[in-house]
């Protein structure tokens, strides 16, 4: 499969500071990909840098088969810290971007039209931005980005702020332009919105590339081993039972006090607990156990950083989560 | 370049279209025009005669029996009319056109004079603390004081006294103080068995009528004043078109950093284009000021019969150096609006800038006066200085060597030059800074390190 974009052996200082160092990447085309990374990890100057806002200090930058640079018509952006010009009519603004961003002049109105259409604010065309609430001002934002419908798309955050309908709406449509061929990048503090749409991720702290695999990889990788059982009925000679089943490892109750999990071995057979468990009873919840982003997110920072760097992220988490 | 014309017509659209530009660079020169047309109007009034009582305290009378003579209405209104004639005799001959003007203007003066209406009191000296009062009660116009000296010929004996009531206009002072004082000329005269009108006409100067000759060939009248603020007028509007639009320069990019507009612009366009385009845009603005400004100046300079001051030539003077001054200007003010997240911020760091462009309001007089002086040479090509500096001595009465409009032309675009350089290292690095304002001396070391 070609690369949208193909990042090698790039750096960028600031003054003293390194924000990326040695980073190596390649987005498939076609893929949605997940851009995860604590706060100052690097993942904004790396975008900066694919948009040639930023030049790097050392390595190349190829987007769309070009330099980053002649590529910049046909990337769509929507950065975390966003506006718009509150005094111009969003027909205006979004003709604005359109323009400079390549798109064809005949017919910019309608395109306009298409799009307020399809993110379902048919009526704004002739408001002021500073008349619209908060959360149709994001979805003019993100109309800026698709407006002249890019091959590459990159959005920072894009479910900031946004209401569960409104978010509903969003995710659709990048669903679709994903399903039309779009490439998207998509920076994220909310694995589990980042978990249920991309299909790869790449992680980056301190600048440098810690994670890039597929949904299914990570999954592999990181697969805790670990089954949660909760019986109907629990009796206390059941604990000594479940430690002696084959191929488990260790017992301790469930972090709600109803029922155990067990870590499994190597050569455990989840099948075969499967139908030991269940001639010990009949059960409420009988789960193997999944890896989240979340966790995934936390190991590798803390893999990275150590301790005191993982309680950072892990506070991040909340806070993106409330 | 289709996106710099782009990025430069949005600028220049979102400026032009706002009522503040509407109100600060059309309605203001507006109702200044009207003005200059409304307020001669307004101002004009039709004098009042002068009318009522005017005691003289007198010892031998002569003086009493002059002023009978100077205050007579019928010997008054018999020298209008036969100044009126006068006037209207010379109108009818082949008169230059600025000498014409003025005849004109003197027999409007003249129509409009009434002759005044004084009846004179002869005082003794027992009534002169009665006649006293009745001028402060306003029975009485005034009251004059001769002494016998004031006819001789001893210099410190030559004055009067005269006392006013509180209430006398300005003009009215001016009648009685001056009919006295022809009064006491023509007992003089008397006493010398002298006659006057003979000894006026012997000391009468001759008016002088002053006509420029202009270079396109034409005459116009000569104004001093008019002349003399020609340049300041100039200079004024060069820097007020330059620093109007400096100024929305800066406030367009700080709110398009503040508003997180700024990113998204730079997905699209590179920090130079987008530099360019907005520079490209406000200088259209400032053309827009410069045409309707100097369109006010010129229609008013027509109008009041100063259309030589204004010339073709000066007016392309004026857009040369419009040019040179707004992109250094510009260059500045775009750096500035870069590093800041806030016009507050912006201030502080405009402080020195402001003090350097307010240098040719300082010395406007001395380099209109002395436009070839060297203080003058040298300012004119020390850059931030070159176009307010060339635009005052261009606009003076002396003339200025040619050469030094294409020499200064040069070090203007040089300072342009410099100034585009430096901007577009600090407009890059600082338009995704947020967070504190840089110092001076950060903005100095993102110049060397772009």
């Amino acid at each position: 499969m070609s690369s949208a974009i193909s990042i090698r052996g790039v750096g960028k200082r600031f003054g003293e500071r390194i924000a990326v160092s040695g980073l190596d990447l390649e987005i498939p085309t076609g893929s949605l990909t997940g851009v995860l990374g604590p706060n100052g990890a690097g993942k904004s100057t790396t975008i900066r840098m694919v948009l040639s806002i930023l030049l790097p200090d050392e390595g190349s930058i190829e987007v769309l088969g070009k330099t980053a640079l002649d590529a910049k018509s046909r990337i769509g952006y929507l950065p975390e810290e966003r506006g718009l010009y509150r005094t111009m009519t969003v027909e205006e603004y979004l003709s604005y971007i359109a323009k400079l961003k390549g798109a064809p002049r005949v017919g910019i109105q309608q395109r306009v039209k298409h799009w307020l259409e399809r993110i379902e604010l048919p009526d704004v065309a002739r408001k002021k931005c500073q008349e619209l609430s908060k959360g149709m001002q994001q979805k003019v934002q993100f109309l800026a980005a698709v407006i002249h419908e890019p091959e590459l798309l990159i959005l920072d955050e894009p479910f900031s702020g946004l209401d569960p309908v409104n978010a509903v709406v969003l995710d659709r449509l990048i669903r679709e332009l994903r399903a039309n061929g779009v490439t998207i990048l998509l920076c994220t503090h909310l694995m589990h919105q980042a978990e249920t749409v991309c299909d790869r991720f790449v992680l980056i702290h301190k600048g440098r590339k810690r994670l890039d695999a597929t949904l299914a990889q990570v999954r592999e990788r990181f697969d805790p081993r670990e089954l949660h059982y909760e019986p109907l009925r629990a009796t206390p000679e059941l604990a000594p039972q479940l430690s002696r089943l084959p191929g488990v490892l260790a017992v301790r109750p469930s972090d709600d006090g109803h029922g155990w999990r067990l870590s499994l071995g190597a050569d455990a057979a989840p099948e075969e607990l499967f139908r030991r468990l269940l001639d010990l009873g009949p059960a409420r919840a009988l789960e193997l156990a999944r890896v989240t982003l979340d966790h995934v997110f936390v190991r590798v920072v803390r893999e990275a950083e150590g301790e005191r760097a993982a309680q950072q992220a892990e506070d991040e988490l909340h806070a993106a989560g409330s | 370049m289709q996106r710099i014309l782009d990025v430069a017509w949005r600028e220049f659209r979102h400026t032009v279209m706002t009522k503040a530009f509407l109100l600060a660079a059309v309605v203001l020169p507006a109702l200044m025009w009207g003005m200059a047309i409304v307020l001669p109007l307004l101002l004009h009034a039709s004098p009042k005669p002068l009318v009522g009582e005017l005691a003289l305290f007198d010892p031998d009378g002569r003086l009493f029996e002059a002023a009978l003579v100077e205050f007579d209405s019928t010997r008054l209104g018999a020298e209008r009319d036969a100044k009126l004639a006068e006037i209207q005799a010379a109108l009818e001959q082949n008169l230059p056109p600025t000498y014409r003007d003025t005849l004109i203007k003197q027999l409007e003066r003249l129509r409009e004079e009434s002759a005044p209406k004084v009846q004179l009191i002869r005082l003794g000296e027992a009534e002169w603390e009665d006649a006293k009062a009745s001028v402060r009660d306003g029975k009485r116009l005034a009251l004059a004081r001769f002494d016998a000296a004031v006819l001789g010929r001893d210099r410190a004996a030559n004055r009067f006294e005269l006392f006013l009531g509180e209430d006398l206009t300005r003009q009215h002072t001016e009648e009685l103080r001056g009919a006295l004082q022809r009064a006491v000329v023509r007992a003089r005269a008397d006493q010398a068995q002298l006659e006057l009108e003979f000894v006026r006409g012997l000391v009468a100067q001759p008016s002088v009528v002053t006509t420029t000759l202009t270079r396109t060939g034409g005459e116009a009248a000569q104004n001093d004043m008019a002349r003399l603020f020609t340049p300041l007028a100039f200079m004024v509007l060069l820097w007020t078109s330059t620093m109007l639009t400096g100024q929305y320069l800066l406030t367009s990019t700080i709110e398009e950093k503040s508003n997180r507009v700024m990113e998204v612009l730079l997905s699209a366009v590179s920090p130079m284009e987008l530099l360019t385009g907005k520079i490209l845009g406000q200088c259209g603005v400032g053309l827009v000021v410069i045409g309707l400004y100097g369109g006010v100046g010129v229609a008013t300079a027509s109008n009041l019969g100063y259309a030589h001051l204004v010339q073709a030539d000066k007016l392309a003077y004026l857009v040369l150096y419009f040019l040179v001054a707004y992109f250094m200007v510009a260059s500045a003010m775009a750096a500035v609006g870069a590093a800041v997240s806030e016009l507050r911020e912006a201030q502080a760091l405009m402080g020195p800038m402001s003090l350097v462009f307010m240098i040719p309001f300082f010395a406007w007089f001395f380099i209109s006066e002395h436009p070839n002086s060297t203080f003058s040479l040298v300012l004119s090509f020390v850059p931030p200085l070159t176009p307010f500096t060339m635009i005052l001595r261009l606009t003076s009465a002396e003339s200025v060597p040619l050469w030094q409009v294409p020499a200064t032309a040069l070090v203007g675009c040089l300072g342009v030059y410099a100034s585009v350089w430096a901007a577009a290292r600090i407009f890059r690095v600082g338009l995704l800074m947020t967070g504190k304002a840089p110092t001076p001396r950060e903005l100095w070391k993102w110049i060397r390190a772009s």
